[in-house]
């Protein structure tokens, strides 16, 4: 067993852990926001991310209301 | 098969990754909170840690263990809980020094830059249980996360940049909250399976990047 290891390889990123792990996209950028709230300290947002499945806010609701009056007036043309 | 033809071949071949770490622990709850330092120490240092439960369970377990070690420049066996199951009828658990043995062969037979670390709790215990890995330096960990950071220290070493046991010790805290999240954010009440575990290996490598800032994205040049 060698004495130590000296490691040259450069440091991976985000994108090329998640892709050598097999991490959907989506699934990075929902984790890349847990880990910057725990290292700023917000632990409240971490019970979001827990919490995914909650009723959306008035943001995502005006999204989804908007996406759905589109495919609508697709649908009549 | 003409020369040229069996270069060609052999310019194909996959170059295999220099910065992954295949680990191999026990997967108990016991250990859970090593097991998590274990992915803070290594995602510090700039590896990614690999483990057989992140593939599915298809293939049989012997090829799975022997295609990930191919695939690994570092391994890490830890034989601190090579003990009696309290199970009858009680045995103790070889897998750990099994797949010790097959690193072994690894770097012996078919790939001489593979290289591997013992870890244990206790000191001169390796000697008395494995005698045949004599003269072998186990890095020695007490059984707490903070001897698994500093053993990581004490193996690793990084041409650019070392990362201090304080700094890794961020990264493991950070783990630590992450890892209840992405518990209950799937339901799962272990991180011995696949998914949790490939979660946390990412979450680490973003903690690594926050708090080590030489590990974080080198500002452009003008």
């Amino acid at each position: 067993m060698p004495a130590k290891a000296v490691i040259t390889a450069p440091v991976p990123t985000v994108q090329e852990t998640a892709r050598e792990m097999g991490v959907a996209k989506a699934r990075v950028r929902q984790l890349r926001q847990l880990m910057t709230d725990i290292v700023e300290g917000r632990v409240g947002r971490v019970v979001r991310f827990v919490t995914r499945t909650a009723p959306a806010g008035p943001k995502r609701r005006a999204v989804a209301r908007r996406r759905v009056a589109r495919r609508k007036q697709a649908a009549r043309s | 098969m003409g020369r040229a033809s069996r270069r060609r071949r052999a310019g194909r071949r996959r170059r295999l990754p220099i910065n992954t770490a295949f680990v191999n622990v026990p997967y108990d709850p016991d250990y859970e909170r090593l097991f998590i330092a274990l992915i803070a120490g290594l995602s510090g240092f700039g590896l990614i840690p690999h483990a057989t439960l992140e593939i599915p369970g298809s293939e049989r377990r012997l090829n799975r263990i022997l295609g990930l070690l191919r695939r690994c420049r570092y391994s890490f066996h830890d034989l601190s809980r090579v003990e009696l199951d309290a199970t009858p009828p009680e045995t103790p658990r070889f897998n750990m020094p099994f797949e010790l043995g097959l690193a072994v062969a690894l770097r012996q037979r078919l790939r001489r830059r593979h290289k591997w670390f013992v870890l244990e709790a206790k000191a001169h215990r390796l000697s008395k249980s494995l005698s045949d890995l004599g003269g072998t330096d186990e890095l020695l960990h007490g059984g707490t996360p903070r001897g698994v950071l500093r053993a990581l220290t004490n193996a690793l070493a990084r041409s650019r940049h070392r990362p201090t046991v304080a700094e890794l010790e961020q990264i493991y805290a950070d783990l630590m909250t992450a890892a209840g999240a992405i518990k209950k954010s799937l339901g799962t009440d272990s991180l011995y399976s696949a998914r949790p575990f490939k979660e946390l290996v990412v979450a680490a490598r973003i903690s690594a990047r926050q708090r080590i800032a030489s590990l974080g994205p080198r500002p452009r040049r003008r």
